[in-house]
């Protein structure tokens, strides 16, 4: 509480003290252009935020778990070093995150969710988050948000080599070499990532004996390596790309401090082939884009002691074409289709499943002068040729003050998602009769941006939100010992969220803060016939977050503080157990020597530097203070 | 520069304030006391699979009170995940946890943790065979694993190449259910820790009570497909031949924990009702005992002294269920709220 009253304070402070400057100043547009966390009015009436271009720089050898959960308000929900990661958004679940490539969905058909810390921080040009109803610009389903990792062409002509290699905790290896190639007409981008580390680190137990001991970590190794190829073509009036990715990790999975693991342990294998075609061509006001993706996943789980094989794969087709025209100079219309083809193999289904989903989406957006839009989207889900209930969003934005970006938002949604094909097929428990869930959300935000004075520009926002999911697919046990999926509950989640970014910028000195903070009420209104917990928080949804970072950069030398709150969570729904609040404080600093075309980056990264003792999950402990030292070599011709 | 020392302060203020203490294990709110001097009945809750949120509640019968999270008031950690079993030999209580894949050897009037037996693979039941020694049935393993309860240690195994739940001991035989996947009563020589025979009964046979004519019940629960019959069968515990075979009318349930009686007469299970038959009738009950009214039974269990049916209403295996006491005319004495999916009984008797 104390940190939000603060925080409010602050970002008031900084609106007033943005009008004290301009009765002084004139307010001059920068000719700089910085790419902040905000792309404010692009985003018309929805919430889309992006990750800074330093931000992805700095986590170069990480991974987008690390840069949604120290950048992002999104809850992270993490087994540790080496264990799988998904997402929050707003107090949903994993399955109500979606996570694209470029636009198109590479969630697991069968999971319905993605493992965010096995994407490789080096592999992405662009994070942008698609909060609430702004996910149904890009596809369906996305009932919290959607993460859209973006790769894209530096039209530069020359090539660009850069070798990057790390070193640090736990046996920590990691690296990473990219070469670009390219001319004016034609680019060509390969990467190729490795790492590998023990993650035998030292923590606090206080759960296996009467006493706490420092114990340490074990059948946690994590061996993972990915290569990346793009290829683009620009035409007169067209972009041609196509990109292929493939991964493999391979990792031991830690089990909770609870579970004494006798015999062979557990260990994962995920693995996947993406490829993606896209051509993109713009004609007078009229701009057509065509995508066809193929993936390949396999995901083998094995515990020796349970005899238990899982072996699962999956085979992706999407096929994605929209057409964008602005008639007029205030009217802009997209229609695009996006029709997703699923066949999974796998050993807990009785046999091959395929399954065909189909979304149409319309949208018209009409500029009303240069103080407001509204933007209304009709959306039309088919899943394997049934027709469900239309789905659609509408919002308007009003810029109230002339000379001024500042913007007042609203928008409201329905946004449905089909039933995973686990939760209809698995064996045992799959229910093939389950509805889809669907959401209502509305949303009020407030945005600005702008300059104090010359060198120092602000962003910020105010986002409070209110999403009401009906028909929520649960898993619970049933009367055969096996779990089971129903449609047996309503959810409540409603908040604020709260962003403040500033950049101080000379010719030798730039100074970046940027800090997010999340207020999440989530909480079932119905539950089957038992419900009678409205009252109680979502496990596992902390109602307060925040993170902050300052990064500053003088001449050749950078270093940068990042500090991450994340508020009490609680573990059993009736909330009488709860996983205590953390605070984690990151520090980054290195060194940039440039010698004509080579260049050198000497980097140290400090996680956890107070050694905090933690956990994002219950009984499974997190690392205590680690480092990473890294060395990158640039070329550039 | 003025800007400068803004964001410093902006930058500074944050991360001040965004300090706060840092545990890292979970918090249980409790501020029970205990009454574990006298008679009662432990109730062992076992958790969400894998949350680690398993625990001990103890229902005492001088307060008519049920006690939660008893283990961890007393020893400041938690019991452990999916408590699955209990047994008490002398001054010492044996707790079986079975996804943590350890015994939890306490004090039965304290509930101190005296010792953790560990290393075991997925254990479901424990038997006292004497004060020396105790088999532990497993899910996993294909062992029952042998305990030397003077040193609380695992002192072997006998290999019976099948996943094992319930057990039963008369004489010097123990009788040894293998539930998942399987279909035989395993028969083992406590002297030498052999198997000295089998019983082929029904579809996973999950629970067994032995009647006043040493005839063994054996409640098979069928599968989860549907595939199997659900069946109540009776072994001549002499010849080892099959006395009497019920078959439930309907595959729809799974009828589980099998119980019976002080006097051994009357037999008592789960399913979905609770329901009471006689050992001498020819056919299953038509009229259940106690209906379940909304509730979702999951455990149940019968002072052998006293003669009361305890039962779990795990509710919906998510929020914390409640134990219910019901006279044996299936008339409810009391209902207490218990901690996540109440499970097993333990008895206590002094």
């Amino acid at each position: 509480m104390r940190a939000l009253v603060l925080y409010i304070v602050l970002i008031t402070s900084v609106a007033t003290y943005g009008q004290i400057s301009s009765i002084k100043d004139t307010i001059r547009i920068n000719e700089v252009v910085v790419k902040g966390s905000l792309l404010s009015s692009a985003s018309g009436a929805f919430k889309l935020t992006g990750v800074d271009s330093s931000v992805l720089s700095e986590c170069n050898l990480g991974n987008l778990s690390e840069i949604i959960s120290y950048n992002t308000p999104v809850f992270i929900k993490s087994y540790g070093s080496g264990g799988t990661a998904t997402t929050s958004f707003r107090g949903t679940g994993a399955g109500h995150t979606q996570l694209a490539w470029n636009g198109i969905n590479i969630n697991s058909p069968m999971l319905g969710q993605a493992d965010i810390s096995l994407i490789p921080a080096g592999f992405l040009d662009d994070v942008r988050i698609y909060y609430g109803g702004a996910s149904m610009s890009l596809n369906c389903g996305g009932l919290g948000g959607i993460i859209n990792i973006e790769t894209k062409p530096d039209w530069k002509k020359g090539s660009n080599l850069s070798v990057d290699l790390g070193a640090g905790s736990f046996d920590r290896y990691t690296g990473m070499i990219k070469v670009r190639e390219g001319v004016n007409n034609f680019q060509s981008v390969t990467k190729a990532y490795f790492h590998s580390a023990e993650n035998d680190f030292r923590f606090l137990n206080t759960v296996s004996n009467n006493d706490p001991f420092y114990d340490r970590r074990s059948n946690a190794q994590v061996n993972q390596m990915a290569f990346q190829q793009e290829i683009y073509l620009r035409g007169a009036k067209s972009v041609t790309s196509a990109r292929i990715w493939y991964q493999s990790s391979k990792r031991n999975l830690p089990a909770s401090l609870l579970v004494q693991q006798a015999g062979e342990t557990e260990s994962q294998l995920d693995e996947f082939f993406r490829t993606m075609i896209n051509y993109n061509r713009y004609k007078g006001n009229k701009d057509y884009d065509i995508s066809v993706s193929w993936f390949s996943d396999r995901l083998d789980y094995f515990n020796p002691v349970a005899s238990i094989d899982s072996r699962n794969h999956s085979n992706t087709l999407i096929a994605r074409g929209g057409i964008e025209a602005i008639p007029g100079r205030k009217t802009q219309l997209k229609i695009f289709l996006n029709n997703e083809l699923n066949s999974v193999k796998s050993v807990n289904y009785s046999n091959l499943k395929l399954r065909n989903v189909s979304t149409i989406t319309a949208s018209v957006r009409r500029a009303f002068g240069d103080k407001a839009g509204a933007m209304v989207m009709i959306q039309q889900i088919i899943n394997n040729r049934h027709l469900l209930i239309p789905d659609f969003s509408s919002g308007i934005d009003i810029r109230p003050v002339n000379d001024r970006e500042y913007y007042l938002k609203f928008n409201f949604s329905r946004n449905s998602k089909v039933p995973t094909l686990n939760d209809l097929y698995w064996n045992p428990g799959g229910n093939p009769d389950l509805k889809n869930e669907h959401s209502y959300t509305g949303e009020v935000s407030w945005e600005m941006k702008g300059n104090i004075s010359i060198p120092l520009e602000y962003s910020g926002e105010l986002t409070l939100y209110s999403n009401n999911i009906r028909d929520l697919i649960q898993w619970s046990p049933s009367q055969f010992s096996y779990w089971s999926p129903s449609n047996i509950s309503n959810v409540k989640t409603s908040g604020l969220e709260a962003g403040l970014n500033m950049t101080f910028k000379t010719n030798i000195l730039t100074i970046k803060f940027n800090s997010q903070y999340a207020l999440t009420d989530a909480h079932i209104i119905k539950s089957g016939d038992t419900g009678y917990l409205s009252d109680k928080q979502l496990v596992y949804v902390p109602q307060n977050q925040l993170n902050t970072g300052i990064r500053v950069s003088y001449k050749n030398i950078y270093s940068s503080w990042i500090t991450c709150f994340t508020g009490r969570r609680f573990i059993t729904v009736d909330n009488s157990q709860y996983l205590h609040s953390c605070t984690l404080n990151n520090f980054i600093t290195g060194t940039r020597i440039k010698s004509g075309k080579n260049s050198f980056d000497i980097n140290l990264k400090i996680d956890n530097i107070f050694g905090v003792n933690y956990q994002t999950i219950a009984y499974h402990p997190m690392p205590g203070r680690s480092f990473l030292f890294s060395v990158t070599y640039n070329l550039i011709r | 520069m003025k800007q400068f020392f803004f964001i410093l302060f902006c930058s500074v203020s944050i991360l001040v304030c965004s300090c706060a203490k840092n545990d890292s294990g979970p918090v249980i709110n409790d501020t029970t006391r205990l009454y574990l001097n006298g008679k009662g009945v432990f109730v062992l809750n076992e958790g969400n699979f894998s949350a680690g949120n398993g625990s001990l509640s103890f229902y005492s019968y001088d307060s008519s009170k049920l006690y939660n999270n008893v283990f961890y008031n007393v020893n400041s950690r938690p019991l452990g995940d999916v408590p699955n079993s209990m047994i008490i030999s002398g001054n010492r209580a044996y707790i079986v946890v079975n996804n943590s894949g350890k015994i939890e050897v306490v004090d039965k009037n304290t509930i101190c943790s005296l010792k953790t037996i560990s290393g075991l693979v997925s254990p479901r039941n424990i038997l006292l065979i004497n004060t020396d020694k105790a088999y532990v049935s497993s899910l996993y393993s294909g062992k029952v694993t042998i305990l030397n309860l003077q040193t609380d240690s695992i002192s072997g195994y006998i290999d019976i190449r099948r996943s094992s739940e319930a057990m039963l001991l008369k004489g010097e035989k123990a009788y040894i259910s293998c539930w998942s996947s399987g279909k035989e009563i395993m028969i083992i020589n406590t002297k030498t820790d052999k198997v000295i025979d089998s019983v082929e009964v029904g579809n996973e046979p999950e629970s067994m009570v032995l009647d006043k004519t040493n005839r063994l019940w054996v409640l098979c629960s069928g599968d989860y497909m549907g595939q199997f019959d659900r069946e109540l069968v009776a072994i001549n515990t002499t010849t080892y031949e099959i006395d009497k075979r019920l078959v439930f009318s309907s595959k729809n349930y799974s009828p589980s924990s099998l119980q019976i009686n002080k006097t051994g007469d009357t037999i008592y299970y789960i399913d979905r009702d609770i329901w009471r038959m006689d050992i001498s009738s020819s056919s299953l009950p038509v009229q259940s005992l106690i209906p379940a009214s909304g509730r979702l039974y999951y455990k149940m269990g019968v002072d052998p002294v006293r003669g009361e049916i305890f039962v779990t209403n795990a509710v919906d295996y998510q929020q914390r269920g409640y134990v219910l006491r019901f006279m044996v005319n299936g008339s409810l004495i009391d209902s207490s709220r218990a901690d996540i999916i109440p499970g097993s009984f333990c008895f206590k008797q002094n």
